[in-house]
């Protein structure tokens, strides 16, 4: 790592600017627009507007406090969600008769945005923590399960075959064949259920929360503070790009063995 | 005195159709014996059923008629006595070449301790040629080397039988010569039971003591050729040029020539 030759690292260096460089043209974009005054400026804040807002919500009101409470619902919310829909996922990915039966009703509840099932929620749940997590339980959950259910219905029948003709009974076929090549597809189930949560979040936190980013996005929506509302919402943008970057690197190492086409 | 010859497998009025749009008849009224110790290729035209005898065999599929049995017990389904080796070598992404290798002997049916697994895959890697690429995952290696630990696996659970459905199929043409020598020295070394399906007449002929001609669909046996060569096979006859290779290479190619014309002359007639 040490002696690493410098082509790879200059490789490496060029490969971050050009994923940042999007963000910079923005910026600029941004800049401009806000200088030119096309756009009041009550209604679009400039860039180093926002920032000072930043540093001002960073040290004076909590933004830590906002993100950790949102951070930690998305975890929750896709933990639990997603570890609700292996099990469903793999039996319909099994069983493709089950999967006839159900795919209607999947297909129905997943097209149903969480933000129209918010007031039900709360008529059912109250106003609690769990009422808000559950939201994102179930965006995640859906999600999830399709894509554990067609990454199941895709396993190629011949390992099984083969570990079948080396001797290996049904529970060894299960555990030593299908979960490893299962286990790509559960990841990005994963990956998928985090990309929905975060999109869930301002719909979870409608209801009622103090704690957490959607719920300082709306806020500050109603006391017209359209600085925050920037920062609310580039903040989970960048929580779920991070979260994403983390899982990534982390799928990579798990399936490292996979045939990458 | 003369024993009867022992007879590994044994196929008796074995019949495979399937029921789709009136009935397609894959295999029709198929006997025969492979004794212990044999080398038997199956060949024929594309589609004639020859992969779907050789499943059967491994018990993948159930014949809609006769029976099929191995040491005198009828087959109800796959099992270690029967290593199979695929054309599309099905070997595990997700596990090492060496944890491929020992697979068979960590399950249940067939668990081996670790120092036996330790020798048994040793013994194969180095038959196989997979020496420093004990760790390496299948993704890195190539088709050929990729087969060898599929014939490795196999090999490492000591079944009586291999069957083999076209196993260098996808490879070059050099990798393929490599690995019909590969097959030919294993088999002299431990001699097992081999049941090979192939579409190549040369690699028939190089490697089978008897080859079982297929009609084209459906599948019925044509003729059985008797290869009158000892194993292990000397070199005139590995370098599938002498007189009397080509002689019974020109034969066999005449009969499937012959099942090519008839399948095309049922075609016309048909449509």
């Amino acid at each position: 790592m040490i002696d690493r030759p410098p082509r790879a690292t200059a490789r490496k260096v060029t490969q971050v600017l050009q994923r940042v460089a999007v963000f910079a043209a923005v910026l600029v974009v941004w800049q401009i627009v806000a200088w030119s005054g096309v756009v009041p400026r009550n209604l679009l804040p400039a860039p180093g507007e926002v920032l000072d807002t930043f540093v001002d919500l960073l040290l004076r009101r909590g933004l830590l406090g906002h993100v950790g409470a949102s951070v930690r619902r998305v975890i929750v919310g896709v933990v639990v969600g997603v570890a609700l829909a292996v099990p469903v996922g793999f039996a319909l990915g099994w069983y493709p008769a089950v999967r006839r039966f159900f795919d209607p009703l999947i297909n129905f509840m997943r097209a149903l945005p969480p933000i129209a099932l918010a007031p039900l929620v709360v008529v059912y749940l109250g106003i609690g923590e769990s009422a808000r997590v559950v939201v994102l339980v179930y965006a995640s959950f859906f999600a999830a399960t399709v894509v554990t259910y067609e990454g199941i219905s895709g396993l190629e029948p011949i390992y099984v075959r083969a570990a079948r003709s080396l001797g290996a009974n049904g529970r060894e076929i299960f555990f030593r064949v299908v979960l490893p090549q299962s286990l790509p597809h559960i990841l990005t189930a994963f990956r998928i259920a985090l990309g929905v949560s975060w999109a869930t979040l301002v719909a979870a936190e409608l209801v009622a929360a103090q704690q957490g980013l959607g719920a300082m996005i709306q806020n500050a929506s109603n006391f017209f503070q359209i600085p925050v509302i920037f920062v609310g919402i580039i903040m989970i943008g960048v929580a779920a790009l991070l979260m994403d970057q983390v899982l990534r690197a982390s799928i990579a190492r798990l399936v490292a063995w996979r045939e990458t086409v | 005195m003369m024993t009867a010859p022992v007879s590994k497998i044994r196929i008796r009025g074995l019949w495979k159709q399937y029921e789709q749009q009136g009935t397609l008849s894959v295999l029709e009224d198929i006997n025969l014996d492979v004794g212990e110790g044999e080398f038997v290729s199956i060949l024929g035209t594309s589609g004639c059923g020859k992969t779907t005898l050789l499943n059967i065999v491994a018990g993948f599929l159930s014949p809609s008629r006769g029976d099929v049995t191995v040491d005198g017990r009828p087959v109800t389904g796959p099992g270690p006595d029967r290593g199979v080796i695929f054309q599309q070598y099905a070997v595990f992404p997700w596990l090492t070449v060496k944890q491929n290798i020992v697979f068979g002997l960590t399950v249940a049916a067939n668990r081996q301790d670790a120092g036996r697994r330790e020798a048994v895959a040793r013994r194969y890697i180095d038959l196989m040629g997979l020496r420093g690429f004990e760790d390496a995952y299948p993704k890195t290696l190539s088709g050929g080397m990729k087969q060898r630990v599929a014939i490795a696996r196999a090999y490492a659970v000591s079944p009586a039988i291999l069957l083999m459905d076209e196993p260098f199929g996808a490879l070059d043409a050099q990798t393929r010569d490599a690995m019909q020598e590969l097959l030919l020295d294993t088999f002299a070394q431990e001699r097992r039971t081999v049941v090979f399906v192939t579409h190549s007449v040369e690699e028939a002929v190089l490697l089978s003591g008897r080859i079982v001609v297929l009609t084209s669909r459906p599948g019925r046996i044509r003729e059985i050729v008797e290869i009158p060569r000892a194993y292990p096979r000397d070199e005139a006859w590995r370098s599938r040029t002498s007189r009397a290779f080509l002689d019974i290479r020109e034969y066999i190619e005449g009969l499937i020539r012959q099942e090519y014309a008839r399948a095309r002359q049922a075609h016309v007639e048909v449509s």
